[in-house]
């Protein structure tokens, strides 16, 4: 299997200040993996290193058996896309135009049409295709958002919490694009709140506590309650869905549902 | 003022158009805007005390290129349109452009609309400068002194404030706009210092100079300012795909492949370079650089592409008119062309800032 990131005994940080430890991880070609972890965990900081935006200070990351670091933006923005968790835009551009950026590494004009028009209506947004951008919701910017990544037609893309915004119906249409392009061969790395949501969508569920991995592997592996205590310090039970059996985790009534931490 | 965008998104009440309304596109805009430059350009100068026809104007300035004419023209009507109001005008473009330029371009990389040269400390730096040189009788450089040190003004505080925002590899834009308000403090206070300090003779020279003015335009000045405008606004058709893309975030532009930190350095060099120059060669000149993309924007919608050719256009015409309104309104006497602007601009800016908090709710 192709490995498309790796990253060895790699540490990284802010201001001096390490967020992430010792983090070793390979993610392949077509998978769908699904960062979940509790609030400071480092998801965001590891998808920020995966980016390419912070550069490790120990250990290595290595896109396409190359050292990041080694790629200049143009070729990087070649390869992966991101979507960040919310777009701040203080200027009127319509929703095609944002859309429309997501093209400009290819420089090529002749399927930069074909490209949008895809994106938009993969992510149910030709409706919102001429308003101004500013003024959408934060669900329908998170939306055009998706699109102008998806336009980028990057074989690697990282997603900062995709469908924190969505309805559940648009989860859904996340959910299903992930699936889609992760067989067409793309590889999708996403940051995930909702468990149950990280266990139908991923092939891989990366479990981060402390700025460490502390489980990576499939979704019934990784969603036990033992597992989800640890991490995320509440009881929970562990049922399945009816329909495929996949994990579904919900949180527990009858004990006090948040165990607190010693010391608090 | 909120550089750094907050957290909400801008709830703008779309029905009303206005910014999400039909728009021109940059051929017609452009071309309209030419030829309005072509005429203010022509009625600045032939207008005046001395007054000059078209026709004149074209063969006086055939003459001394060289090309012979056979229209007739009297030998003041030549000395007023080649030593005095060609140089003017010629100035009054260059300064338009390259002050409206030098705002989008720094509002498109802050990603903020209200964002000036007089943001980051360069308009003040470069004052700075003039009136050392004016306040202290310094001639070290002939006549070219005064605008060689507000050149230096201005680029030496932009320096200083982009080396205090690089931290990590990166240019962070709250340093930068904190930092120009201290320098703009600075610099104001050094002015005033000099101010105190200067003589009768010199403190009217330091006053003329600082109402901003193309009244002292010479064919030097034109020589002295047109390299580093013409470098800039050359430059600047480069900038439009790059700042349409930083405008989604630093991050997300480099994620698009863009070397944001090139753009970044390039942006705020040759703007502070192109207001350094037209500080130096008419004084502080204040607000053009907010209205007239502004008024694209409204035109043409955000993008740069259509936005920095269109405010160059735009900011040579309000400057070429303006400048015309000032010398022709109460003649022979010149109103003050930066006190006009201000007087413009003030007002307008209020309006925009009101403007920009009902649409995001207040500043939160």
């Amino acid at each position: 299997m192709t490995v498309v990131l790796r990253c060895e005994r790699m540490t990284a940080g802010l201001n001096g200040r390490d967020l992430l430890h010792d983090v070793s991880l390979e993610v392949h070609k077509g998978e769908v993996v699904a960062l979940v972890g509790p609030n400071g965990a480092g998801k965001s900081t590891l998808l920020s290193v995966l980016a390419g935006d912070i550069p490790p200070r120990a250990g290595s990351v290595t896109l396409f058996d190359r050292p990041l670091a080694s790629y200049k933006p143009k070729e990087l923005a070649l390869l992966r896309s991101v979507l960040p968790q919310q777009a701040i835009i203080q200027f009127s551009f319509t929703a095609r135009e944002i859309v429309r950026m997501g093209r400009s590494p290819h420089g090529d004009m002749d399927d930069e049409i074909l490209a949008i028009e895809h994106a938009i209506s993969q992510t149910d947004s030709s409706h919102l295709a001429h308003r101004i951008f500013p003024t959408l919701s934060v669900g329908e910017q998170a939306r055009v958002s998706l699109a102008r990544v998806l336009a980028q037609e990057a074989p690697l893309l990282l997603l900062d919490e995709p469908t924190a915004a969505l309805d559940l119906r648009h989860q859904q249409l996340v959910q299903q694009i992930a699936r889609d392009y992760a067989n067409a061969g793309a590889t999708i790395v996403m940051i995930v709140h909702d468990l149950n949501y990280a266990a139908a969508l991923a092939d891989r569920i990366v479990l981060m506590s402390n700025g460490s991995i502390a489980a990576n592997g499939g979704p019934s592996a990784i969603l036990t309650p033992a597992m989800v205590r640890d991490v995320f310090e509440c009881d929970v039970v562990v049922t399945y869905h009816p329909e495929d059996g996949t994990p579904v985790v919900l949180p527990m009534k009858k004990t006090g549902s948040v165990v607190r931490s010693s010391g608090d | 003022m909120d550089v750094t965008a907050t957290n909400q998104p801008i709830t703008r009440d779309e029905t009303r158009g206005a910014e999400g309304g039909p728009r021109v596109s940059r051929f017609a805009l452009c071309s309209g805007l030419s030829v309005a430059l072509l005429i203010a350009v022509t009625l600045s100068i032939a207008l005046g005390t001395v007054e000059v026809g078209p026709r004149q104007i074209v063969a006086i300035i055939a003459d001394h290129l060289g090309l012979s004419s056979n229209v007739t023209y009297t030998q003041q009507q030549d000395s007023v349109v080649w030593a005095i109001r060609l140089p003017r005008v010629i100035l009054g473009v260059l300064v338009g452009a390259a002050l409206a330029v030098s705002g989008a371009a720094l509002q498109g990389m802050f990603r903020n609309p209200l964002a000036d040269p007089g943001l980051i400390g360069v308009s003040s730096g470069a004052a700075l400068g003039a009136v050392i040189a004016l306040g202290l009788s310094i001639t070290w450089f002939g006549i070219a002194t005064t605008p060689l040190f507000a050149f230096a003004g201005g680029v030496v505080t932009a320096v200083i404030g982009y080396t205090l925002a690089r931290h990590n590899g990166r240019t962070e834009i709250v340093t930068l706009v904190l930092a120009g308000v201290a320098l703009n403090t600075f610099a104001g206070a050094g002015t005033s210092m000099v101010t105190f300090v200067a003589n009768d003779a010199q403190l009217r020279a330091i006053i003329f100079w600082s109402m901003g003015s193309l009244g002292s335009s010479t064919w030097e000045s034109v020589a002295a300012a047109s390299p580093f405008i013409l470098v800039g606004l050359l430059a600047s058709t480069r900038w439009g795909h790059p700042l349409n893309l930083m405008v989604l975030g630093e991050r997300e532009a480099r994620h698009l492949g863009v070397d944001t930190e090139r753009v970044r350095m390039t942006v705020i060099l040759l703007t502070a370079l192109m207001t350094g120059a037209t500080v130096a060669v008419a004084g502080v000149i204040a607000f053009v650089g907010l209205i007239i993309p502004h008024l694209v924007r409204l035109a043409a919608g955000p993008d740069h592409r259509t936005l920095l050719p269109a405010s160059a256009l735009a900011g040579a015409l309000l400057i070429v008119m303006a400048d015309l309104f000032a010398r022709t309104v109460i003649s022979p006497l010149e109103l003050p062309l930066g006190v006009l602007t201000a007087l413009i601009g003030g007002p307008f800016l209020l309006i925009m800032m009101l403007r920009a908090r009902r649409a995001q709710g207040g500043w939160g």
